[in-house]
């Protein structure tokens, strides 16, 4: 990594209060995001896998300044995103961009898929004329693999696959410097995410473009991701590179989603017996004292019902917060 | 039960057809002559892309195809021909001899019920038990898919439970007749890594307990490889592949199966490269002449678009293609 880092987060924090009930006044906090921080180089991808409510969505929204409750720091290019101006905000977010899960509807119906990629275009650089924008919106539709004769359609009228094309279109439009993928090819077909995968590596070549991927599919993390940050309960148990979390990963609940995760292949057949983790991830709005996994956990011991542990930086290649590692 | 009857498939669904709009063979078909079987404690999985049609032959078998769809063809439950039964025969047999569990548990849990309400009136009706009779043996089958204090968690609405609880609950429900098959469409798909091994256990456990015959839909070869007996691969409507998972998984020979096994990112591919991919995209409809998944294939010859590709043995599999395994044919 050469220079600053793209991205900085430190101790980045979401809690939401919620009311139990319209009667009731006393409310309860959720933990969505609890402390987490780590950096981001320019052209790296990090992918950020857990089970649903461990806050990876909650924490790419965060980032992006598009949740107001949130706590701690986001530091872009040296600059703290939580005092800067929002003029200057709103020039950051022309190159940090975001992909969403169900590709239909993140695009608005009403408009033609020429007037969707372009909108952004339009929004930020409102001195451009027509010609040009389309010139543009052409431009990298052919970069996305969408034909030149699609331009006036509608949104309905196309595939999951294309829409997400579309979607990635209208970010790749502000050339941005982030890209926070939400579970992109979660909703996709196997041969169809195919096609969205290479293109996100293609992109990446081209442009140097960085990857926050969010995501519960750990292949697809492990074929498009140089790091990986594994989440449980708003909280980082582990983070490494990818041949280090894949190869020899250190937190028990890291094992635990590499055995869970179904995998292809006569050896696989049966591989679910083995699988020794009961019950589901706790509650975020009660997590247990000391360490949260601790209820699931085949080596949880006293200290781990008594002590929180911290992420450990003695290792490089992957920092665990566990009192036990392997 | 004799030898004999426990060879018999449990379910047997030969030459299944299945339209939309239209009348008689107009219309849009979307299933076109797909045949095959399921015997006791066996677990099949149908695997394919959107719009392969593999929802809908589940639908047919269950007499739930939404208005405007018929099936034509045969399907026999125990020996018993069922399609076009009449609703009213039907009932008698959904939740009962066969019951199906969905992608989504809010698709056939009621929001306004207590589960315990849901799962008794299964029993009450169609085994005539008691309340009382009905509520001890739910409980059981709810401690049985491992729903910790199950006893006190049968009154809960379906809201208070989590997403892989729900399912599991449904999968209670849908076994509390002892059927003597499950269709499942995607169950897992909805949940996560950790969830989705415990219910895969759960499946394989039932099965091999209770002899039921499970039919599962998925478009994950990894539920398939590590679940299935058999597979049969869809395209378009139509059996592509179809033989003993293993085999398949390890040598696919269909072209289109071997796509998606080689577009799939997995332990085999150096991360960052290229994957592969199909080009093209689906069309719909399954009543086009010659080969349905002709203009995606890297592979086909002109006899491809002309004339489609019958169901053969070959190497262990049934296949249907004129290219693929042709040399074992003339050998």
């Amino acid at each position: 990594m050469n220079g600053p880092p793209l991205l900085t987060v430190n101790n980045l924090t979401v809690h939401f209060r919620l009311r139990r009930s319209l009667l009731e006044r006393s409310s309860v906090v959720v933990k969505a995001v609890d402390g987490v921080g780590f950096s981001l180089g320019t052209g790296e991808s990090l992918g950020v896998v857990g089970e649903s409510g461990c806050g990876k969505s909650t924490l790419g929204k965060a980032i992006l300044q598009l949740v107001p409750e949130s706590r701690g720091e986001v530091i872009w290019l040296g600059q703290d995103l939580g005092t800067a101006s929002s003029s200057s905000l709103r020039m950051i977010r022309r190159e940090m961009q975001m992909i969403f899960q169900d590709p239909l509807a993140s695009l608005d119906p009403k408009m033609t898929v020429e007037r969707i990629i372009g909108l952004p275009l339009r929004t930020f650089f409102p001195g451009l004329s027509r010609d040009e924008v389309r010139r543009k919106v052409l431009e990298v539709m052919e970069e996305v693999g969408l034909p030149r004769s699609v331009a006036g359609r509608y949104p309905h009228q196309f595939s999951g696959g294309q829409c997400q094309r579309i979607g990635i279109a209208r970010v790749l439009i502000m050339r941005p410097k982030l890209i926070v993928c939400d579970e992109p090819t979660s909703a996709l077909d196997i041969s169809v995410q195919a096609q969205i995968i290479n293109l996100l590596l293609q992109l990446r070549q081209d442009y140097q473009m960085s990857l926050l991927f969010i995501s519960h599919n750990l292949a697809v993390v492990r074929h498009l991701c140089d790091r990986v940050m594994v989440l449980y309960m708003g909280k980082v148990v582990e983070i490494g590179t990818r041949d280090a979390i894949f190869a020899s990963p250190r937190h028990p609940y890291t094992r635990v989603l590499l055995n869970a995760a179904p995998r292809v292949g006569n050896e696989a057949r049966g591989h679910y017996s083995r699988v020794s983790l009961q019950g589901e991830p706790g509650s975020p709005v009660n997590p247990p004292p000391g360490c949260r996994f601790q209820g699931r956990c085949p080596r949880a011991s006293e200290i781990c019902r008594k002590e929180e542990p911290q992420l450990n930086g003695a290792r490089e290649s992957n920092q665990v917060a566990c009192h036990h590692p392997h | 039960m004799t030898d004999k009857c426990a060879d018999l498939p449990v379910l047997s669904v030969k030459h299944l057809s299945i339209y939309f709009g239209g009348r008689g063979h107009a219309g849009l078909q979307v299933v076109n002559n797909v045949s095959f079987e399921v015997r006791a404690g066996e677990i099949v999985g149908i695997v394919g892309e959107s719009g392969s049609g593999k929802s809908q032959i589940l639908l047919s078998i269950m007499g739930l195809l939404p208005d405007g769809g018929r099936a034509a063809g045969s399907v026999r439950l125990l020996g018993r021909e069922i399609l076009g039964l009449p609703q009213s025969d039907l009932d008698g047999l959904r939740g009962a001899a066969m019951s199906m569990v969905f992608q989504d548990p809010m698709t056939c849990l009621t929001p306004h019920l207590r589960i315990s309400r849901q799962m008794t009136e299964v029993l009450v009706r169609h085994r005539g038990m008691t309340e009382r009779a009905a509520l001890s043996a739910a409980v059981r089958m709810l401690e049985l898919v491992q729903i910790p204090d199950a006893r006190h968690r049968i009154q809960f609405y379906p809201h208070e439970f989590s997403g892989g609880m729900r399912q599991r609950v449904m999968v209670a429900t849908s076994l509390l007749c002892r059927p003597a098959v499950l269709l499942a469409d995607e169950p897992t798909t909805a949940l996560d890594v950790t969830i989705q091994a415990q219910l895969l256990k759960l499946f394989a456990d039932i099965a091999a307990e209770f002899g039921t015959a499970i039919l599962i839909v998925t478009h994950d070869f990894g539920v398939v490889s590590e679940l299935c007996d058999r597979i049969v691969v869809l395209y378009g409507g139509a059996v592509m592949e179809t033989g003993l998972a293993p085999d398949i998984i390890s040598d696919p020979q269909h072209p289109y199966t071997r796509g998606l096994l080689a577009a799939m990112p997995g332990l085999h591919q150096t991360p960052g490269t290229q994957l592969f991919t199909i080009p093209g995209q689906i069309l719909p409809g399954a009543n086009r002449p010659g080969c349905p998944f002709c203009q995606r294939c890297t592979d086909k010859i002109p006899v491809c678009a002309t004339e489609r590709p019958v169901l053969r043995a070959g190497s262990g599999r049934h296949i249907a293609c004129h290219v693929a395994g042709r040399a074992e044919v003339v050998a």
